[in-house]
């Protein structure tokens, strides 16, 4: 099985790559990244699977180059779309800059998906628990999505344009939650790691509003493994929403201060009313979860000094 | 294809008569003919007829990677329904190299720019190859339209055949009603005509005359492919 991953080279992508490398299933990894965080890491560092992978080939191009796309997509069986701007929770981002990756970029790929009808028989696309919006009580996947953000109305028209396609291949559309965890491509601008890295600089961290807002949070190593046995064909095609818990700001805190007692926090506009998001965590994807702080403690130990 | 026998409207069978006959002496000249559409509820008509009296001929549709889902769904949809040969024209331009100076989609800076790489270009190898070019243009949608003859010369010396042209809004309405055939999806959420996502407002009413959702704002009204390039 060849596996395209789009935006492979990111937070999540290098996790995915590493437990799709170690597939005896997988002959081929093919990651579709342009770099444009400039991040390197996949790159970088011991390998990824057993030895050196010649399993995995790396192709710098952006998801809107319409010519590169195509030939990527040659003998591919599996498509994982993560390739995607994001922003951070709060975060208003250009619209257009939002709208140009995760709708046009989406679209592009769908495009290059529908002329090949038949050849990839199954796409994974990342898509986020923002097209939610704001829940009055908590998001199903029955909920009708009504994002908030501009980033959730990118996302959601890229869903839009990929469940066209459904009757072409078995696709599977993941509403994913905010990552957070170590990985060698992670991000600190993703809330929990920016706190835990404050916290471990000694730094106070910063709560905006009251603190009590929640949002859906997963682990990028459980992220991964979920998507991995999506790509696998170990789970049924259909609408998922992949995500561990929902945290408020406090809670995040909370579990901070079990590892650094010191901890001080700064509440900045705690009059100003935020909004929460509690999305349904999803059964199929059920596992183990250990509390926060010992997640916390573990990602704490890739500190190389305190 | 069979087409389900349902009888046209009354009042407008003299003029689909007159259409099917154009259409086999088209036929009977030998011309390598093509039809464009943009698969919106107005486009159904020439599609039905094109399935009814051509069903061989290409209809190529302009994907300028800017529609809304439902439209390519549509066309999914009325390919299989009618038993057409319909085809995406892409720009030969990467969407990558479709950005301005300052990174952004051509759409948003110079939609002239974006129409012609997305629209007009496309076209350009399909028009080379063939000699008649069929469109379901009406003169009661716009200026430029009710100017357009039913049959003239078109880029490079194509003949052009437009046996829709004198067409009401409300006879396309009948003829779609009479064979209860689909509409554009969106057209229930309030969408008069509908082009590219990016360059379509939704209008407070919207018939099927009304283009006043394209290019909204602009003093754009067409996209350059229908005209200028004529003699
Ligand atoms: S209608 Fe708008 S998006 Fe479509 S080709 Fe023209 S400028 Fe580009």
């Amino acid at each position: 099985m060849r596996v395209l991953i789009t935006g492979g080279a990111g937070y999540l992508g290098t996790e995915l790559v590493r437990a799709l490398a170690r597939a005896p299933e997988v002959d081929e990894v093919v990651v579709y990244d342009n770099l444009s965080r400039r991040n390197y890491n996949l790159m970088l560092g011991p390998p990824l699977s057993e030895g050196r992978d010649t399993r995995i080939r790396l192709v710098v191009a952006d998801v809107l180059d319409t010519r590169r796309l195509r030939a990527a997509l040659d003998g591919v069986d599996v498509v994982i779309h993560l390739a995607a701007r994001v922003t951070t929770p709060f975060a208003e981002g250009d619209f257009h800059a939002l709208e140009q990756v995760n709708h046009w970029g989406t679209a592009e790929l769908s495009y290059a998906l529908e002329e090949r009808r038949g050849s990839v028989r199954r796409l994974i696309h990342l898509s986020s628990t923002a097209v939610y919006g704001q829940s009055e009580g908590e998001a199903t996947l029955d909920t009708a999505p009504t994002p908030a953000t501009a980033y959730g109305i990118s996302k959601l028209r890229g869903e839009r344009m990929v469940e066209r396609l459904g009757s072409d291949l078995d696709l599977f559309l993941v509403r994913c939650g905010n990552i957070y965890g170590y990985s060698r491509s992670l991000r600190f601008d993703a809330v929990i790691n920016r706190f835990l890295l404050d916290a471990h600089l000694g730094r106070r961290i910063t709560v905006e509003g009251s603190g009590e807002q929640r949002r859906a949070f997963v682990h990028v190593d459980r992220a991964a493994a979920a998507i991995s046995r999506m790509a696998l064909g170990e789970l049924e095609p259909g609408r998922f929403h992949l995500l561990d818990r929902n945290l408020s700001v406090l809670e995040i805190r909370d579990a901070l201060l079990q590892l650094y007692p010191d901890l001080e926090s700064l509440y900045i506009a705690q009059d100003l009313p935020r909004r929460s998001l509690i999305v349904a965590p999803d059964p199929r994807l059920a596992g183990p979860l250990p509390p926060l702080a010992e997640e916390l403690a573990a990602f704490r130990t890739h500190f190389s000094f305190d | 294809m069979l087409l389900p026998a349902t009888p046209d409207p009354k009042h407008l069978r003299p003029r689909i008569q007159r259409i099917q006959e154009e259409l086999f002496n088209y036929r009977e000249q030998g011309l390598r003919g093509f039809a464009t559409s943009s698969f919106q509820s107005n486009s159904v008509v020439l599609l039905h007829l094109i399935a009814r009296f051509w069903p061989t001929l290409p209809v190529w549709f302009l994907n300028t990677g800017f529609h809304f889902p439902e439209t390519l769904s549509f066309r999914r949809g009325l390919a299989v329904r009618f038993g057409l040969d319909i085809r995406d024209a892409r720009s030969p331009v990467s969407r990558a190299q479709q950005r301005d100076a300052s990174g952004r989609l051509l759409f948003t800076t110079d939609p002239d720019h974006c129409c012609h790489l997305n629209k007009v270009l496309p076209l350009d190898p399909v028009i080379a190859a063939a000699q008649l070019w069929i469109n379901g243009v009406r003169a009661s949608q716009s200026a430029e339209r009710a100017a357009m003859a039913r049959e003239g010369t078109g880029r490079g010396g194509i003949r052009r055949y437009h046996p829709l042209i004198d067409w009401t809004g409300a006879e396309v309405e009948h003829y779609l009603n009479g064979h209860d055939l689909p509409r554009h999806p969106l057209e229930e959420q309030g969408y008069g005509s509908v082009g590219c996502e990016p360059c379509t407002r939704r209008p407070a009413g919207g018939d099927l005359d009304d283009r006043s959702g394209r290019w909204s704002g602009q003093n754009k009204t067409e996209c350059g492919l229908h005209v200028g390039g004529g003699s």
